[in-house]
């Protein structure tokens, strides 16, 4: 087949064309429209993704006019990771999975009062990015075939190895408790059923009973946003509250904000154009999934610019890069959806769900004989980024000025908030006892300087390299999977990035050693953490030790690394004089400080409505947190918190009733027959 | 006289209380389907969901409930723990092959019973062996020896899954394939047979029809068997692929042995769960039997609406929807009973290799 440029090149454009037209006139429109503000609704709340977003469109979908149906779906998924960046910037919390990486850098400006310039400039890369996607998508639908085959599982696993090698450009001071926390995000990620022998694994089942429902739990696996926003967001809030301040440093906001994130993004355009490239190219490939995707174009932009001191602490240009890639790898992975009916991440999974609701079959024949509804998603994709972006754009400055509220008043809302998102995940009582227990080691893990994001990367690969690692073992030889081009590409692509990491971290050397004595003090916590670690460690090693060889040899191995990591550190520890950079404690700052409040004090407040839905219930206890807390800690008055608390009770019950949604019950409900929804 | 009168009269009332009894009206039924919103069974139940809804005796607004705690096992025994003794017919249960795996195998994991358990409706598909082209391989029966030399290697997601099936149908022929796991679903195994990494695959006959049918086509992969369709009893060919021959009489075939004997049942077991009849709507066993006639009606209905029909058709291929209580009641057992022979023989098959 001739490249598609010149294959019906006047068919192709014709009926380009016409698609456009069908999607901007009648009513497809207002169906697309209507899909880009849910999806922006959705994209806010923490802990609602696409994937959440495009479930609660199937009921409606059925029936539907295609072209509407495919029109409003497409509004949905294309504006998702847009707004999700509004949480990520503004409290820290990512909104859904692709803001993971938009946290580092965007949380911080918004403590600098730069919330909107941040916003704005994420927002230009978003459209950017989801523009990029579709033009890509027009382009190579045609011609991607041989693409998308030449990445076999050796390419997989490699990619999956690049990805677990960003870790060292992301990491913090100390390269092995970098080391250590990616071990651990493998070990959650080993949680569950086996990839290569179908075995249970970690879950409690050779001191518990199989049936317990701990190990119920634990045998379906962790889910992702249960470790990504108790992570993240659990730290960043306790910090908040302790602190007892706004977000914003500032009182006044900066001036301006929305033109300066536009210059931001125009003066970046390559790296915007670099990103967008990474993100299209990985979401094309089925089988890696997006969720590493951002700390990979993160990565690359922390790596590729001049003067990357400030990364981490609120450079632009951190919020620049995984924005542009986690908006344009959706065109990327439309590809392999539309082409094979083989979806290329969770959002566009669920969407070809609704194309067979539609009537509309994606497939190897589509591209042949439904070009014009290919070109109908096109445009979808690109109607829907212009408008979800505009929409963005008109709304950052207002919305940035919640920062300037004191944390403790909001404090309620966003604890209701994500426990409710990490409820959500699986819809358990073991997602919020999972996440407090992730979200308790996170507190000490940044107290200490143990990288939050090694682990997440850890936690997102560990599944692909398990699985790929065994599957290249079985379908190659040694030889023939050298003399595959984009396998070795791969392999020089890992090294330079190591390269790269061990560059920065040397770099970060000079910078921690010239820090005050004071930080660097020793202290008892340190060596209780590192303890525990060693011990869930060898934990790993002796629980999977009676499996199968394909079962245990993963597990062990991260295991085994992990404990050696940890007795490393410990020599340091050891062998270091108070003042080393090995004895980070971000504690030792506050010491004396009486304006701060106690940390276990504040993660008590945290985790006191889960005590509390023990005995009552989640949804009584959620309204009534809000309502105490107010009222007894913020100090706002009585009549805000009651009607805070009732607010919250009704929003609760509306997304009960949409989502079809149960809350836990608690001890009470197991007595007494109650009426909806607290029942 | 007044005997019959009586009686007519007595009949009356009760046909009036039935009536009564069950009424939907204004009510929101629940389907539960323990599985994530987007997959196979989650499209299946959204396009049964309103046809039961114009068809129980009130149109209740029905709402497809995706409970994921636990995955399938866990979210399966939920719904028995918290409805396995409902009445009203409120909350159904929607089941597929996924839910039966594990119950066949024995896993410690799961509390349901199947004898618990009234069947509504039930639709089953097929599924069709395909390798790919350059294995030279035209006829499965003639050109078996040539098939048996080639490297054959199987892209699986797990022993005790829907796997099994085809599993053990290799491992009946002696064909030496290699199966590897840890795919990711069958698209993922599909992915892989297009990337030349295995050598022969299976789809369900939905899957097949659209991405696997045209490759036929083109000469890149060659369709080889079927799982057959059950008729009477017996496992035959599956009339969506007159011309390919069924795994019994592959086996036959090949082998020169009759298709029985406990690796026989094991299979056809196997069969039934993950495919015949696959996928369940089904109320536990306590609701009222005037409940279940509405539920039964209904589905009798459904067959005949067309746009649930088309949307069922091609997401499972054309197969015979079932019910009526005899038919569903006879697929149930063959789907989920099993006898201690066959199952001690899946046991110990399950621990080998």
């Amino acid at each position: 087949m001739p490249p598609f440029f010149l294959y019906g090149r006047n068919i192709m454009f014709e009926a380009l064309f016409a698609a456009l037209a069908t999607i901007v006139s009648g009513p497809s429109i207002f169906f697309l429209i209507l899909g880009v503000l849910i999806g922006l609704v959705v994209g806010v709340i923490p802990g609602f993704g696409g994937t959440v977003g495009l479930s609660l469109l199937l009921p409606f979908v059925f029936g539907m006019e295609p072209v509407s149906g495919i029109a409003m779906m497409m509004g949905l998924l294309s504006v998702v990771a847009t707004s999700d960046t509004f949480p990520a910037v503004l409290i820290g919390v990512p909104g859904s999975v692709s803001a993971q990486a938009t946290v580092m850098d965007g949380f911080p400006l918004a403590k600098k009062g730069q919330a909107a310039r941040a916003l704005s400039a994420a927002f230009f890369s978003s459209l950017f990015g989801g523009l990029f996607g579709a033009v890509l998508l027009t382009m190579v639908i045609q011609i991607a075939k041989p693409i998308i085959l030449a990445f076999g599982t050796g390419e997989m696993l490699m990619l999956a190895i690049f990805g677990i090698s960003v870790v060292g450009t992301l990491t913090g001071s100390s390269i092995f408790k970098g080391l250590v926390a990616a071990c651990l995000g493998m070990i959650i990620g080993c949680i569950g059923i086996s990839p290569a022998s179908s075995e249970y694994r970690l879950d409690f089942s050779t001191i518990l009973e199989v049936q317990n429902p701990i190990v119920m739990y634990l045998g379906g696996g962790i889910h992702l946003m249960v470790v990504a926003i108790s992570i993240f967001a659990f730290p960043e809030i306790v910090e908040l509250l302790r602190s007892n301040k706004a977000v914003s440093e500032k009182a006044e906001l900066e001036k301006s904000g929305w033109f300066k994130g536009l210059r931001d993004f125009l003066s970046n355009k390559f790296l915007v154009l670099r990103c967008s490239f990474i993100g299209s190219l990985i979401g094309l490939i089925p089988g890696i999934g997006g969720s590493c995707i951002d700390w990979i174009s993160y990565s690359h932009a922390k790596t590729t610019v001049k003067n990357n001191e400030n990364f981490g602490k609120g450079d632009i240009r951190g919020v620049i890069g995984p924005e542009s890639s986690s908006n344009s790898k959706e065109g990327g992975a439309l590809i392999p959806t539309l082409l094979f009916g083989i979806p290329g991440s969770g959002g566009t999974a669920i969407l070809m769900g609704g194309l067979i609701l539609l009537g509309v079959d994606p497939g190897i024949t589509m591209v042949d004989t439904q070009l014009d509804l290919i070109y109908t998603i096109i445009w979808s994709l690109a109607v829907a980024n212009i408008f979800g972006a505009i929409i963005c754009v008109a709304m950052a400055k207002p919305i940035s000025q919640l920062t300037t509220i004191n944390f403790t008043i909001l404090a309620p809302f966003l604890i209701s908030l994500i426990l409710f998102a990490i409820f959500n995940s699986t819809r358990s009582w073991g997602d919020l006892i999972f996440a407090t227990f992730i979200g308790v080691i996170a507190v000490y893990m940044k107290r200490f300087d143990y990288s939050r994001v090694a682990l997440m990367i850890g936690f997102v690969l560990s599944d692909s390299i398990e699985t790929y690692l065994y599957q290249t073992m079985q379908f190659y030889t040694f030889s023939e999977l050298f003399i595959r081009p984009i396998f070795l590409v791969l392999i020089l692509v890992s090294a330079f990035s190591i390269y790269s990491g061990i560059k920065i971290i040397n770099k970060k050397d000079k910078i921690a050693n010239t820090k005050s004595d004071l930080l660097n003090a020793k202290s008892r916590p340190q060596w209780v953490f590192l303890i525990l670690l060693a011990i869930i460690s060898v934990y790993t090693i002796f629980v999977t030790d009676h499996l199968q060889y394909l079962g245990k040899i993963f597990p062990i191995s991260v295991g085994l690394f992990m404990f050696l990591f940890c007795i490393i550190i410990g020599i340091q520890m050891f062998i270091s004089k108070s003042g080393s950079k090995v004895f980070y404690d971000a504690e030792n700052l506050l010491l004396g400080n009486t304006e701060i409040r106690s940390q276990w004090l504040t993660i008590f407040w945290f985790i006191s409505p889960l005590f509390l839905s023990v005995f009552i219930g989640f949804y009584i206890s959620i309204g009534l947190f809000v309502f105490i807390f107010l009222s007894k800690i913020a100090r706002v008055g009585f009549r805000f918190s009651l009607i805070s608390s009732i607010g919250v009770w009704i929003a609760l019950a509306a997304i009960s009733h949409f989502m079809i949604m149960d809350f836990p019950p608690g001890i009470l409900q197991g007595y007494i027959e109650l009426p909806w929804p607290i029942n | 006289m007044l005997k019959k009168i009586l009686a007519v009269f007595a009949a009356s009332l009760f046909s009036v209380t039935a009536a009564l009894a069950v009424d939907y009206s204004g009510k929101t039924v629940t389907m539960w389907i323990p599985f994530k919103a987007g997959g196979g069974s989650d499209t299946w139940a959204r396009a049964i969901g309103p046809a039961f809804s114009a068809n129980l005796p009130g149109n209740p607004t029905v709402v497809v409930k995706n409970v994921t705690d636990g995955k399938a096992i866990g979210a399966s025994n939920k719904y028995f723990a918290e409805h396995g003794k409902d009445k009203d017919g409120m909350v159904v249960f929607g089941t597929s092959g996924s839910v039966q795996m594990p119950f066949i195998f024995k896993d410690e994991r799961v509390r349901y019973q199947y004898k618990n358990m009234v069947p509504i409706f039930a639709s089953g598909t097929g599924g069709v062996v395909y390798v790919r082209k350059d294995m030279g391989v035209t006829d499965i029966i003639k050109d078996f020896d040539k098939l048996k030399g080639q490297k054959l290697v199987y892209g699986s997601q797990g022993k005790t899954s829907l796997d099994a099936v085809p599993i053990l149908a290799f491992d009946m022929l002696g064909l030496p394939v290699n199966v590897v796991y840890g795919m990711k679903g069958r698209k993922a195994g599909r992915a892989a047979i297009l990337r030349g990494e295995t050598t022969i695959d299976y789809q369900t006959t939905a899957s097949y029809l659209k991405h696997v049918k045209p490759l036929v086509e083109k000469g890149e992969m060659v369709a080889v068997m079927t799982w057959g369709a059950p008729s009477g009893g017996e496992v035959s060919r599956d009339p969506n692929f007159p011309d390919l021959p069924a795994f019994p009489e592959v086996y036959e075939a090949v082998t020169g042995n009759k298709f029985k004997g406990t690796e026989a049942k094991s299979w056809t077991a196997l069969f039934y769960a993950g495919f015949a009849t696959q996928k369940y709507v089904m109320l536990p066993k306590s609701a009222k039997k005037d409940v279940v006639k509405a539920w039964q009606n209904a589905a009798a209905a459904i067959v005949n609406d067309p746009a649930a029909m088309k949307v069922l058709n091609k997401k499972l291929g054309k197969y015979d929807q079932v019910t009526g209580s005899k038919a569903l009641k006879s697929a149930l057992k063959k789907a989920t009973s099993i006898d201690s022979k066959s199952e001690k023989f899946l046991q110990s098959w399950k621990d080998t290799k």
